[in-house]
């Protein structure tokens, strides 16, 4: 563990040093490019830090499908790493994640939109920033229950992200972890994070569905998505336990 | 009623999306004491930059919590996009 540790903070160190010196020297679209590029490295030395494997079962759309509001269960704070890993994206975040050492700069710079959701003037902004995120063609990665549950049980959604994304279509996901790794918020979350990196490896199963078109009406919207949350997470349970056996 | 023509504007708008047992005031927090949804919220918003023809940027907003914070984006030049 010892050494996929410093791979990761020596290699995630590079990247963002490379990100800085592009920012201050270079024009916006070659900037963007090697943000792009750099976050997607991390995303890999995250992957290997934690040993993740991750097990798709269905198709992931083509890049040209963009922009998408990608809908997801939320279990740990890796689910982002684990989305990411098959489909690129900009994440929500709790506002606090970016003052988080290393961590918060990584999120900044993959373009995270962070959000406080004890703060009415935050949430506002959150909204919209999804809606700027989508209309410049990007996919953006929400988890529309607020907060990390373990098990498989999918909690009612926010219709905020719904509302941002009118007009655009919706990929849901379903997450399974294996049971005991899910985030339950008894301890921080980086201390969570620092013991999960002591399992050495870390199987997670990702259902994909199919986009479809959002509905106008934001609570619809959430009824919508969420019910079809709800089988891609129990598809990938089976998926899961299938593996792991 | 207050001093300020917008906080009671933004009281009225608030007044007619939360239950009338919610006690309203320029002091009140917009999620703990209020807890409109963010939809609902952005709605108020919308309602307000439309009436006073000023767009508020993200930045601005980060910081609102009560009713007197949003009035006071609507009387700062900073607050607009």
């Amino acid at each position: 563990m010892g050494l996929r540790f410093l791979l990761f903070v020596f290699g995630s160190s590079f990247w963002l040093l490379i990100c800085g010196v592009f920012r201050l020297l270079s024009p916006a679209p070659t900037r963007q490019r090697v943000f792009a590029h750099a976050m997607r490295r991390i995303i890999r030395l995250g992957a290997r830090l934690y040993g993740l494997r991750v097990i798709a079962v269905g198709e992931a759309p083509a890049p040209e499908s963009a922009p998408l509001l990608i809908v997801s269960n939320h279990r740990s704070g890796l689910d982002t790493l684990v989305i990411r890993q098959i489909l690129s994206g900009r994440s929500l975040a709790k506002s606090r994640v970016a003052n988080w050492p290393l961590f918060g700069a990584l999120f900044r710079a993959g373009g995270t939109v962070f959000v406080d959701r004890a703060n009415a003037g935050s949430r506002v902004a959150a909204i919209r920033s999804i809606t700027t995120a989508l209309d410049e063609g990007a996919n953006v990665i929400v988890f529309p229950e607020g907060m990390t549950v373990a098990g498989d049980e999918v909690r009612p959604f926010f219709r905020g992200a719904f509302h941002a994304a009118r007009g655009r279509r919706v990929l849901c996901l379903g997450l399974a972890f294996p049971p005991g790794t899910e985030f339950t918020r008894e301890e921080p979350m980086p201390v969570y994070l620092w013991k999960l990196l002591w399992r050495g490896s870390l199987p997670v199963a990702i259902a994909i569905g199919e986009p479809y078109q959002n509905p106008r009406d934001p609570a619809e919207a959430a009824l919508t998505a969420r019910r079809r949350t709800v089988a891609l997470v129990a598809r990938a349970r089976h998926t899961l336990d299938h593996h792991v056996r | 009623m207050s001093a300020d023509p917008i906080e009671d504007t933004i009281l009225d708008l608030l007044r007619q999306r939360v239950s009338p047992d919610v006690p309203l005031s320029p002091l009140s927090d917009l999620v703990a004491d209020v807890d409109l949804d963010s939809v609902a919220l952005l709605e108020v918003i919308a309602d307000l930059e439309e009436r006073t023809g000023i767009r508020l940027g993200e930045e601005a907003l980060q910081d609102t919590v009560t009713v007197r914070d949003l009035a006071r984006l609507f009387t700062a030049p900073s607050a607009t996009q």
